[in-house]
């Protein structure tokens, strides 16, 4: 399921600006939405003139199997990132799904 | 922890057979005419509260063993009484039959409990190291049980536990808090769809990030890093959009400009 999450970027400065999103790269919704949270399929990287915004759409997969699909819904970067080189929706929903204590 | 609900129980079970049965009983024995002022003034004070803390319930398995309620020590507890005072299944296996058998239970339990850390107080599972928007820092799989009545109960501690690491994130446009908690459903509604349910009893079960195979998504270059040092800042960002959103936001950034 490849859901789109739409970013907008300001960069105020004179300068020009790289930024990067690595894969996996999560974003969230609010739990009282109901929806699921997302995760970037791929990594981005993001030249950003100065004194300038972009806008730009970022493909996602979803996080959290037992929850409905974001439609629309204003969101948040996080922190984190799914820790994978390559993001497999299943897989995702799976591990999210089984936390797991230990690295065995 | 089961323990701790078995001692409010039999809290509540000791009351309540004194509150249903405990004042006709005392008046059909002889040579207690004395104790009946006070044994009002217990019920008075007892008898209209939820024990919830074990200084209370030591108090109450005192007064049964040798105290104002010690004449009812032979009193037998109703089969009923267990589901009425919602008894956990540690105790249903194995209820004490007699008045002065719970009062005893309740004190074991509380010299247990005494020994016995509460998880509730272990060390958050999860923290961000120091400095982690500036470097590489692998989050650790860490896992803790907490002692919670029920779901919400469990969310409100998870929220409490997990806003005081993220709490300086908002300033720079950047969450946390929303996704770690949604994951801990997910990871629920799994174990419910597994059978394995959690409840009172059991506890519920805590993750740190690592546990849902997330990292850190800092770097040099990243959006995270870059939004924490201010070297960009967010505008809208939105979770679900239709093709064509950046054309839109594009165009409506000239017509503003304009």
């Amino acid at each position: 399921m490849t859901i789109e999450v739409g970013i907008e970027i300001v960069n105020d400065r004179d300068i020009e600006v790289v930024v990067e999103l690595p894969i996996g790269s999560i974003f969230e919704v609010s739990v009282a939405s109901g929806a699921q949270n997302v995760a970037t399929s791929q990594p981005y990287v993001f030249t950003i003139p100065p004194k300038s915004r972009l806008h730009t759409p970022v493909r996602c997969v979803c996080l959290n199997q037992d929850r409905s699909i974001p439609y629309n819904l204003t969101g948040r970067p996080t922190p984190f990132r799914y820790d994978s080189e390559a993001i497999d929706q299943s897989e995702v929903w799976a591990t999210v799904g089984n936390p797991r204590a230990s690295d065995w | 922890m089961s323990g701790q609900n078995e001692v409010w129980s039999l809290c509540r079970a000791i009351i309540r057979w004194h509150v249903t049965y405990g004042l006709q009983a005392c008046e059909r024995h002889e040579g207690l005419g004395d104790l009946l002022p006070a044994y009002r003034r217990f019920l008075q004070q007892y008898g209209a509260i939820s024990v919830q803390n074990e200084r209370a319930a030591a108090a109450i398995a005192r007064e049964q063993i040798d105290g104002v309620l010690a004449w009812s020590g032979r009193e037998v507890l109703p089969d009923s009484t267990w589901r009425e005072v919602d008894a956990p299944s540690s105790l249903l296996q194995n209820p004490p039959d007699t008045l002065i058998a719970a009062a005893t239970r309740i004190l074991v339990l509380l010299e247990q409990l005494a020994k016995t850390p509460p998880v509730d107080d272990a060390p958050r599972v999860f923290e961000l190291p120091e400095g982690w928007w500036q470097r590489q820092v692998p989050l650790m799989r860490h896992m803790k049980r907490i002692q919670s009545v029920c779901w919400d109960e469990t969310e409100t501690k998870l929220r409490n536990d997990f806003q005081q690491v993220v709490a300086g994130l908002e300033q720079h446009g950047l969450g946390g808090l929303e996704v770690l908690v949604a994951a801990h459903k997910s990871a629920r509604h799994s174990r419910q769809d597994r059978g394995k349910e959690e409840d009172s009893q059991t506890g519920f079960y805590v993750y740190s990030p690592a546990c849902f195979n997330f990292q850190l998504a800092t770097g040099e270059r990243t959006l995270v890093s870059r939004l924490v040092r201010g070297e960009v800042h967010l505008g809208r960002v939105v979770v679900g959009v239709s093709q064509g959103w950046a054309i839109e936001q594009h165009d409506r950034g000239r017509r503003d400009d304009h």
